[in-house]
């Protein structure tokens, strides 16, 4: 028997990235907010370590194992059994993933926006990849800047400006949507590799610039600035100076009192009344339950879990899961294939590099040239492309597991004096490519592995994807030729194998105008339940070659300010 | 009663209005160019300015540049950023200092730890609860990172002697104009 | 007078820092490996990174001390499995070299070895996949941070070139055609610490 807790205006189901966001204008409204989390609090002083072991090799930066317990299954075809992958970098804290990732803080492309009427446009509509589900997204990126630039400020995000109200500046990024004004903070500092890669793009013709970060390049808002140990790849970082949630906008919510903060709660069902209408949620807690009733529930627990979430929370009004009757939850799931799936291209110099220290891909120079349309794909035979990222910090134990590069056997000691030579002088790259939602991929609940509680895992379906295969080998090339334009004696191009899990995850509650093909509305809501706002990747209709995480927190903004300033007609 | 007037109002007022930072055409605050003489940025601090050293050691002589026109007043912070007393999100705070004259370029090495200097500087409370520096000194073994951060403000701080890190902290928001930091480790 | 009352401030403000209530090294579990396994396990890894000009062998530098505490704590759910792997190598060396694996000399393990690796070597739930593996956990154990056992005295990091965390780095530390000085610290501090 569930015991019943006080109503709230607003249960917010976690707080990780999307939902530690949401929590500030709310409270900020006067809103009354259950932040509900299934992790807890970190100290960075005790849990934030420069340890490689600890931060990598064992991911032992979360707080509960319950991510690492419900991992989903894969199948790359409806036929095929589902297997549960061996990990994932979920994790589960106050602050989420926002804890340990690289921080980087991209805004999305107006094309990316409108990727659909866009590529009919330009090259007719047998461009569109064949099998995808793509729609327009029902906002522009116009309308969604100003919450781009709250976030910026409020988050605190580092870099330097490409395009201010439509005036172009070649320090940064030209190809980007104008913004209204310049970053919060400059861009973190460059680096001699850094330098050296950026003078080598420039001289083919590209434009590259610095990548912007959730990091402070300077003291900001009482927390210091960057001191580039080194260790900011999937570890916390000790001094705050990397803009997690939770030491930057859920203090500010709490600091209002309207915001309670649960940890250690797992939420396990969203209940609805016959009307279908969401009333609150069930979590666990201490090893009891409790029934949160809440007029609005926004759910932020990671693109898996939000669909997971709907999907067990059955009821009379939604047999099928909830907001599920028009069957579009779990539907238009993709992630960022080419980034995770084996397409990296590594680079081997003559000298040695240095980048051992730094902030990871926050320190980084980016090339947009082969990204998105920016380049024209008539005759290629897809449509999208990559950014191509080169960045600092190299860990000791990855370094000296660096590729021979057919120069010297695997072990024993001609391989121990060529990474003796050569451990600093090779990088990798980070691509990120356009991925589209497709009929063939889509998740669901996995018939037989279950989490410790007895409910099913999500499963991912998937297929193959022609257009990204395509892209990620053209962007492939594109990078091998600015390796070569920076030095590099040799180049590596990974072998792409195909759809795997991924970090970058979108869909399965897509946002869209047409309930028939999306399950929230143009401010985040459902179609359905008029009081349940869904947070987080999974309500994006493209990825953009680019991480998501700035583009959620600004949805999430704008859904939770649009939920105050609506507040009578969506609470009912 | 509440409406949805009342929540726009309500967020109108609040969002972002406590930290509007950056002054002066609407710009970021520059970086100020900051050098500490005995130690390189990131470099080790020496003995002579720790705890290391019988007596523990006084400040070392800093210099900065790049302080942009409209300054009235300089402010600095020295922390430790690798120790969190409790559970707590601050750091342990080593040296505050304030009103520090906008002509000045620098302070000289060993800083007295009076409240208040001839110049009008006024120095804060540290984790020892006296006004001035103390010197690095931590935990034997682990090596830990020291902070300075030294702000150009475009106005005066009214704040007692007895003010701490928090007060100072909250003080800056809204008139810092030029920042700069400079970092030296240092273990026993 | 006001030295001494400086000083005991000094003191007292250090006291009320919180010292890091870590052990000198990670907690030690009972050894998951007998006497013997660990000795052919120093055997092995001492073939993927043996001792030469640039510096001591596997064994030498604690890697088998990691593998064993590891096998222990973090990965005791892999023991069972990785123990029938070794005694495996030991009794496809005994099969194939006619003598158990210590006895052989470096390159006739070699031998033993490159079979493992390219997954001819017979009698092994999957010789090659567990050559991968301690090949792994070699490289976790010689350049993994000290504070697990192994990397000792740093030889890992010199060998490749690290120069250990640091808390704070410079632009000068991020400088390309300049030897950084090592950094000679564990994460984790005391027992380990070279100073300077």
């Amino acid at each position: 028997m569930a015991i019943n807790l006080k109503p709230v205006d607003v249960a917010v189901v976690g707080l990780g990235a999307a939902g530690g966001v949401a929590v500030l204008p709310l409270a900020r409204a006067g809103l009354k907010v259950a932040g509900i989390e299934a992790g807890t609090w970190m100290d960075p002083a005790k849990d934030f370590k420069p340890d490689e072991i600890h931060n990598n090799v064992r991911s032992l930066v979360t707080t509960v194992p319950k991510a690492k317990q419900e991992i989903p299954t894969f199948r790359t075809s409806p036929d095929a059994k589902a297997r549960q992958a061996a990990t994932h970098p979920m994790m589960n804290a106050v602050g989420g993933t926002s804890i340990h990732y690289h921080a980087q803080s991209w805004r999305l492309k107006p094309w990316d926006f409108k990727t659909r009427s866009e590529t009919i446009k330009r090259y007719g509509a047998s461009l569109l990849p064949k099998g995808s589900t793509l729609e327009d997204w029902p906002v522009s990126y116009d309308e969604l800047e100003p919450f781009y630039d709250i976030v910026e400020h409020e988050v605190g995000v580092s870099g330097k400006a490409g395009n201010i109200q439509g005036k172009l500046d070649p320090a940064g990024n030209v190809y980007e949507g104008p913004r209204q004004r310049e970053y919060p903070m400059p861009a973190l500092r460059t680096s001699d590799f850094l330098d050296h890669m950026h003078k080598a793009a420039v001289s083919l013709g590209w434009k590259p610039f610095h990548a912007p970060s959730a990091i402070n390049s300077q003291p900001y808002r009482g927390r210091p600035a960057c001191a580039y140990h080194g260790y900011c790849d999937r570890g916390g970082c000790q001094i705050r100076a990397k803009n997690s949630t939770c030491f930057t906008t859920i203090p500010e919510a709490q600091k209002t009192k309207n915001l309670t903060v649960y940890d250690g709660a797992q939420v396990t069902r969203i209940v609805s009344d016959d009307n279908g209408k969401v009333t609150g949620v069930l979590y666990i807690r201490d090893s009891k339950e409790y029934f949160q009733p809440a007029k609005v529930v926004l759910i932020g627990s990671y693109t898996y879990e939000n669909t997971r979430l709907l999907l067990l929370s059955k009821s009379k009004a939604y047999p099928n899961g909830l907001a599920n009757n028009h069957g579009q939850v779990g539907k238009h799931y993709f992630g960022h294939w080419d980034a995770q799936a084996g397409v990296g291209v590594t680079a081997l110099f003559p000298m040695d590099v240095n980048t051992w220290y730094g902030a990871m891909l926050s320190q980084g120079v980016v090339v947009d040239e082969w990204a998105d349309d920016a380049f024209d794909h008539s005759g290629l035979g897809f449509i999208g492309g990559s950014s191509l990222c080169t960045f600092m910090e190299k860990h000791p134990i990855a370094g000296a597991s660096m590729s021979t590069f057919g120069r010297a056997p695997a072990w024993g000691s001609k391989w121990k004096q060529f990474v003796h030579e050569n451990a600093n002088r090779w990088t990798g790259s980070y691509l990120q490519g356009n991925s589209f939602p497709y009929e063939n991929t889509y998740l669901d609940l996995d018939p037989e592995v279950k989490d410790p509680l007895g409910d099913p895992v999500c499963r991912v379906t998937s297929g193959p994807k022609e257009n990204e295969m395509r892209a990620a080998i053209h962007s492939q090339d594109k990078m091998e030729e600015w390796f070569r334009a920076a030095g590099a004696i040799e180049v590596i191009k990974g072998q792409p194998f195909g759809p795997a899990l991924s970090t970058h995850t979108y869909g399965g509650t897509r946002m869209g105008d047409n309930p028939d093909t999306n399950v929230v509305d143009r401010w985040g809501f459902s179609h359905e339940a008029p009081n349940l706002g869904m947070l987080g990747g999974s309500v994006f209709g493209t990825s953009g070659a680019r991480n998501p995480t700035l583009t959620m927190q600004a949805l999430a903004w704008r859904t939770a300010e649009h939920l105050a300033k609506n507040w009578e007609s969506i609470a009912g | 009663m509440r409406t949805w007037t009342t929540f726009a109002a309500a967020l109108a007022l609040t969002t972002g209005a406590a930290y509007a930072q950056n002054k002066g055409g609407g710009g970021i605050p520059s970086p100020l160019k900051i050098t500490i003489s005995g130690y390189s940025d990131g470099g080790d601090i020496p003995d002579k300015f720790t705890c290391a050293a019988k007596p523990p050691g006084g400040s070392p002589q800093i210099d900065w540049s790049g302080a942009p026109a409209g300054t009235m007043s300089i402010a600095l912070i020295f922390h430790d950023g690798d120790v969190h007393p409790g559970k707590s999100f601050d750091d342990v705070t080593h040296w505050i200092a304030w009103n520090i004259p906008a002509t000045a370029k620098g302070l000289p090495a060993g800083v007295a730890g009076d409240a208040d200097l001839p110049d009008g500087t006024r120095q804060g409370m540290n984790i020892a609860r006296k006004n001035g520096y103390m010197g690095p000194c931590p935990p034997p073994g682990l090596p830990h990172h020291y902070t300075l951060e030294v702000y150009a403000l475009d106005s005066k701080l009214d704040l007692p002697a007895t003010a701490g890190r928090d007060d100072l902290q909250t003080a800056l928001g809204g008139h810092i104009l030029a920042s700069g930091v400079y970092n030296g480790v240092f273990h026993r | 007078m006001a030295d001494e009352i400086t000083r005991r401030a000094v003191i007292v403000s250090a006291a009320i820092v919180p010292v890091a209530a870590l052990t000198a090294t990670a907690q030690i579990p009972a050894s998951a490996l007998s006497d013997m396994q660990l000795r052919l396990l120093a055997a092995f890894t001492d073939r993927i990174i043996p001792k030469d000009d640039l510096g001591p062998s596997a064994s030498e530098s604690g890697v088998p001390e990691y593998i064993n505490r590891a096998l222990g704590d973090y990965l005791a759910g892999e023991k069972p499995a990785f123990i029938e792997a070794l005694e495996a190598t030991d009794a496809f060396a005994r099969r194939s070299q006619s003598r158990p694996f210590i006895e052989l000399p470096s390159d006739k393990q070699d031998v033993v070895l490159t079979a493992m690796d390219s997954g001819t070597a017979e009698g092994f739930a999957n010789a090659r996949a567990f050559f991968n593996r301690a090949r792994r956990l070699t490289m976790e154990g010689m350049f993994g941070d000290p504070y697990y056992g192994g990397n000792k005295n740093f030889a890992g990091w010199d060998l490749i070139r690290y120069p250990g965390p640091r808390m704070a780095t410079s632009a000068a530390d991020q400088k390309m055609g300049v030897e950084i000085k090592p950094y000679h610290h564990s994460a984790y501090g005391n027992g380990q610490d070279h100073g300077h």
